[in-house]
């Protein structure tokens, strides 16, 4: 097993192509994408008002899209068609229309009613103008509300009960800020485990495979050997990652050190087998990249966490439970982002451990076969 | 007529394309898997009856009435009614739920006393896409509720039922939605997945093409048969996934437009149009990957890397303008950023096409690439110490 241990490790050191992807493609992508989704929260998202009415109500919605937090009146353009003309060129991402009047109906308790145009293109951008937009006319609605009930003469406390009659009060769980960033960075690292894996573990196999007659315990010598090279390696490479960028940008770690580590153990070793079982399908070092690259975010879809598992069909999510990322990214989210035990994780836990016996036993056969192969060849 | 350069290497390509298994996965099976993938993944295009935990500490027929128009909304469906918030945050962290609403005791007589109460949401920080989901369908919920109970009250105060609406709600929103009026997750997300897939290919395919002349050290059998033209040479060996890929992006398109039924505001020419370019401006930045790394496989790593990356940096999932500001400069080094623009102008917003055009301009900066890279191309195909380099 030692050799086995010696030997992956000089085949991977001596190969830069090798190197590139299992050591430090990790880091580097987590990185990179860390900066793309560090900024975490979506903030003054420039939209347009059209105020037909100027009058000091109007300019006082106005005030309250102005001071945010989601949004930020870039533009008061004097029509809609000039409105129009902005977000056409990605200026602005809704507009608001106060129409003529505005003032008159509310001051004579008429109903008025202002105009919200949204852009559905992009989800997270209409989600922050929507609701900013929508708190911003309530409050108002509310004042003038208020206002209506003194004049008739009520009390506070029925005041309070009638604008108000149940308030919902919201509370955020594990990610206070709402963070995209920590949203999906565990997500990203999880399956980026598994994608270098897959793909440098065949790199290097294809160089490896040059031995014949082996009995079935240095086959499984010879697995487990390699397993564990991988295990040190990624070990290291992941604890790098959360003391460095996971601190650096803040990503949530409520975890249990020990349970993580043990849940990412098994993970490494699940997913390091799997890619031993599948590189014996490659005998070109640069087949993994081309055949397995594009993968990567498919598999990140199928693990149906960033892309909710309620949104697509249920026989492709069980589909997906034959990959070690599935499991690993909801067992990773709820033990090192949301501060879960291993018994919340009992089912991923399971999955995974039964992924890793199958997959190694599986790499451990084909091992066997191939140096049968081997010797027929002869 | 094409020179005979090009013609001849077009064919020496088919025929490379057809003999190894590799090249044939990567030019045409392998994407069109990728783009069927993601047509089955979003075809819903919804996120519906997301499970949630409802702790009702009251048990009367108000927290029940409030329960069951939860219940009814799209996206939350009550799926365990625990008795405490204990047990309400083990099936959270157990990951069967998404939200926990706490109804507590006093909540039916406080509202008959004609006190303010209030209703206790518990969302999951940690996914974004079923909180949002969730917090917009309660919050709208308790809303209703609420201008239900405000109501009667005024009524039971004297004021008739219209101007007791007026009264509540002082001031209405009339919301038009003007692209991707549904709110659809698919239409949002299944096009720009599809393209990126066509684009990791098309880099893929075009390193591998230029790259195994390298690798195989058949680089002069290459020229040859260019005529010793590397101009033909280049054209004729990438013009066949050009044509590939240009054809899955249309099969892309019919799957948008004709399966999934999406509608395309602006002109479906013009989107073409751009996606040709796109692939060109991809390509041109293959060339200039291999020319720099002279070899293959990590050409390939690089080339992969680059166009998997692209899609974070197009902005789709989380808004460009929202990125720190090396971000949004780093975005600007993708084709696929400006390629995305166009698209959400074109099929779901129907921008005027002049609006467009510096997007268009944009990406064919990339062809610089080309003739920056020549020189050094030429060197590698002729000289024979790049070649064999694994």
């Amino acid at each position: 097993m030692r050799r086995a241990f010696i030997e992956e490790l000089k085949l991977i050191l001596s190969d830069g192509g090798a190197m590139l992807i299992l050591l430090f493609a990790m880091l580097i992508y987590t990185t990179i994408y860390s900066i793309a989704y560090g900024a975490e929260v979506v903030e003054s998202v420039d939209i347009a008002v059209v105020d037909e009415d100027h009058t000091p109500t109007s300019r006082k919605l106005i005030e309250g899209l102005r001071s945010g937090p989601n949004t930020r009146v870039g533009y008061e353009p004097q029509s809609i068609a000039e409105a129009q003309n902005l977000f056409y060129r990605n200026d602005i991402y809704g507009i608001v229309v106060i129409p003529n009047g505005f003032e008159r109906r509310l001051l004579s308790s008429k109903s008025a009613t202002i105009s919200l145009i949204l852009d559905g293109s992009h989800l997270l951008l209409y989600r922050q103008v929507f609701e900013q937009a929508v708190t911003d006319a309530l409050t108002q609605g509310a004042e003038v509300e208020a206002g209506y009930l003194v004049a008739m003469g009520a009390d506070d406390i029925t005041i309070r009960s009638i604008v108000e009659p149940v308030r919902l009060s919201k509370h955020i769980l594990y990610n206070r800020s709402m963070g995209y960033g920590s949203f999906v960075m565990p997500s990203i690292v999880v399956v980026i485990i598994q994608q270098t894996l897959l793909i440098g573990v065949a790199m290097v196999a294809v160089r490896r495979r040059k031995e014949s007659n082996i009995g079935w315990g240095g086959c499984v010598k010879k697995v487990v050997g390699v397993s564990l090279v991988y295990v040190c390696v990624y070990g290291v490479n992941l604890t790098i990652i959360l003391l460095t960028v996971w601190q650096v940008f803040g990503f949530p770690m409520n975890g249990n050190i020990i349970s993580v580590a043990l849940l990412m153990l098994l993970y490494i070793i699940a997913s390091a087998s799997l890619a031993q079982a599948l590189s014996h399908l490659f005998h070109r070092r640069e087949t993994p990249i081309l055949m397995l690259l594009w993968s990567s975010v498919p598999i990140l879809l199928l693990a149906g966490v960033s892309y909710p598992r309620e949104a697509f069909s249920e026989w492709l999510y069980i589909i997906g439970r034959v990959l070690p990322s599935s499991s690993a990214v909801d067992g990773f989210i709820r033990l090192n982002s949301m501060g879960a035990s291993l018994y919340d994780i009992r089912t991923e836990l399971v999955n995974i451990t039964i992924l890793a016996i199958l997959y190694s036993l599986l790499a451990i056969i084909l091992e066997k076969r191939a140096s049968i192969n081997k010797n027929s060849c002869r | 007529m094409l020179p005979q350069g090009i013609i001849s290497v077009f064919k020496r390509e088919l025929h490379s394309i057809i003999s190894d298994k590799a090249y044939l996965a990567v030019a045409v099976l392998l994407p069109l898997l990728m783009i069927l993938f993601f047509g089955v993944m979003f075809y819903r295009g919804t996120i519906e009856e997301l499970p949630i935990a409802v702790v009702d500490r009251d048990h009367s027929v108000m927290s029940r009435k409030l329960q069951s128009m939860i219940d009814a909304t799209k996206g939350a469906k009550i799926a365990y009614q625990p008795h405490s918030m204990a047990e309400a945050e083990a099936l959270m962290l157990g990951g069967d739920v998404v939200a926990i609403l706490y109804i507590d005791d006093g909540f039916e007589e406080d509202i008959y006393r004609g006190v303010s109460t209030m209703v206790e949401c518990y969302l999951l920080g940690t996914n974004l896409s079923t909180s949002g989901v969730v917090e917009r369908d309660v919050q709208q919920t308790v809303e209703t509720f609420s201008a239900g109970i405000a109501l009667s009250k005024l009524q039971s105060m004297g004021v008739g039922y219209s101007q007791a609406m007026a009264d509540i709600m002082p001031i209405s929103i009339d919301t038009h939605i003007i692209s991707n009026p549904y709110l659809n997750y698919g239409y949002y997300l299944a096009p720009i997945f599809m393209i990126m897939g066509m684009v990791i290919f098309t880099v893929l395919s075009s390193v591998y093409a230029i790259g195994r002349e390298l690798r195989y050290a058949t680089a002069r059998e290459w020229l040859l048969s260019a005529r010793n033209s590397l101009l033909c040479g280049v054209i004729g060996k990438l013009l066949p996934i050009t044509l590939s890929m240009f054809l899955l992006s249309e099969l892309i398109y019919v799957i948008l437009f004709v399966v999934m039924g999406m509608e395309c505001e602006g002109s479906l020419l013009y989107l073409s149009v751009a996606t040709l370019i796109l692939i060109l401006s991809y390509q041109a930045v293959a060339i200039a990957i291999i020319s720099v790394t002279a070899n293959m496989r990590l050409g390939l790593s690089l080339g992969g890397g680059y166009s998997v990356m692209a899609f974070t940096f197009s902005g789709i999932t989380f808004p460009t303008i929202a990125m720190f500001g090396v971000a949004r400069v780093v975005s600007k080094l993708f084709p696929l950023t400006y390629f995305s623009e166009i698209f959400i102008g074109q099929a779901m917003r129907g921008t005027p096409l002049y609006i467009e055009t510096t997007k268009l301009l944009f990406m064919m900066l990339f062809w610089v690439l080309v003739p920056l890279s020549w020189r050094r191309l030429h060197r590698m195909v002729e000289s024979e110490k790049y070649w064999g380099r694994e």
